[in-house]
């Protein structure tokens, strides 16, 4: 460091014996302007008392500080490094917020909007929507030959076909309806609830 | 005047059109391939075989005539009852 500081204030030193011995119009060194470009905008604070006596002298004084730096910044990095391991343990937190469970209707409206998959798509997983509600009527009515673990099998394959479609198109929507499946359930095999559908 | 040159005026409209059918054929190529997508995941549900839905023939509003890539062909429309229905053909 004491050195480059030295090699610094020599350097500045000859600036200042050649703008006051008249060169000063002459074309500058080519070193001088290669330093001289690249320090101006860094940190002029640190060395600007050192450059007082020409204006010239200032950028070239300015230039040891980025020299220092660059040595120093990796040791400055080191700790940093640690600090990005951290974030992982807020990631394992998110996951929980962003999966909420949807009430049916909701549900309905956003497979109803969502882009993901076209109108024959909708309209045939209504149509089988539809169809495990008439199971689930007749299971109720007593008409149906089906049992709720065979009703809970449909509704299963229901799912998968919905999660299937929607996992590429529409992530958040997949998992929203992965989320409300045990939601779903319960209001299909609650005869109250579901004679309110 | 020499035979292979065209006059400007055609040249001009030739350029036009040309460019008119470029900028047409994305979009008429996106609905394409978005609607045989559709098809293709809407015989998936109903549980027949297709593999990928390869060509689409418009029959009229919601009726479509399929070619699969396994061979198979359906047509696929919207019946009365607001149903989805496959017609092997």
């Amino acid at each position: 460091m004491n050195k480059t500081l030295r090699s610094v204030v020599a350097a500045g030193f000859a600036g200042t014996i050649l703008l006051g011995s008249g060169c000063s119009t002459t074309p500058p060194s080519p070193p001088d302007d290669k330093v001289a470009i690249t320090p101006a905008p860094a940190a002029p604070p640190a060395t600007a008392p050192q450059a007082p006596p020409a204006p010239r002298v200032a950028p070239i004084v300015a230039a040891p500080p980025i020299e220092q730096q660059k040595p120093d910044k990796p040791a400055a990095k080191a700790p940093v490094k640690p600090a990005v391991v951290l974030p992982p343990k807020p990631q394992a937190a998110t996951p929980a917020p962003a999966t909420p469970t949807l009430a049916l209707d909701t549900l309905e409206q956003r497979l109803k909007d969502t882009p993901a998959i076209g109108v024959f798509t909708k309209l045939t997983l209504k149509n089988q929507v539809d169809d495990l509600l008439d199971r689930f009527r007749a299971y109720y009515g007593g008409r149906g030959g089906l049992t709720i673990p065979q009703l809970r099998q449909h509704y299963e394959q229901l799912l998968a076909k919905v999660h299937g479609l929607l996992k590429d198109g529409d992530p958040a929507l997949a998992s929203a309806v992965v989320n409300s499946r045990e939601a779903i359930w319960g209001v299909l095999t609650d005869p109250a609830k579901f004679a309110k559908l | 005047m020499n035979p292979f040159l065209q006059p400007p005026v055609r040249q001009r409209h030739r350029l036009l059109l040309t460019l008119f059918l470029l900028g047409m054929t994305p979009a008429y190529a996106a609905d394409s391939i978005a609607l045989a997508k559709d098809l293709t995941a809407s015989i998936a549900l109903l549980g027949l075989p297709c593999g990928q839905v390869v060509s689409v023939s418009p029959q009229g509003e919601r009726d479509n005539l399929v070619t699969c890539s396994d061979g198979n062909r359906y047509r696929i429309y919207v019946n009365a009852q607001g149903r989805v229905a496959a017609e092997k053909r």
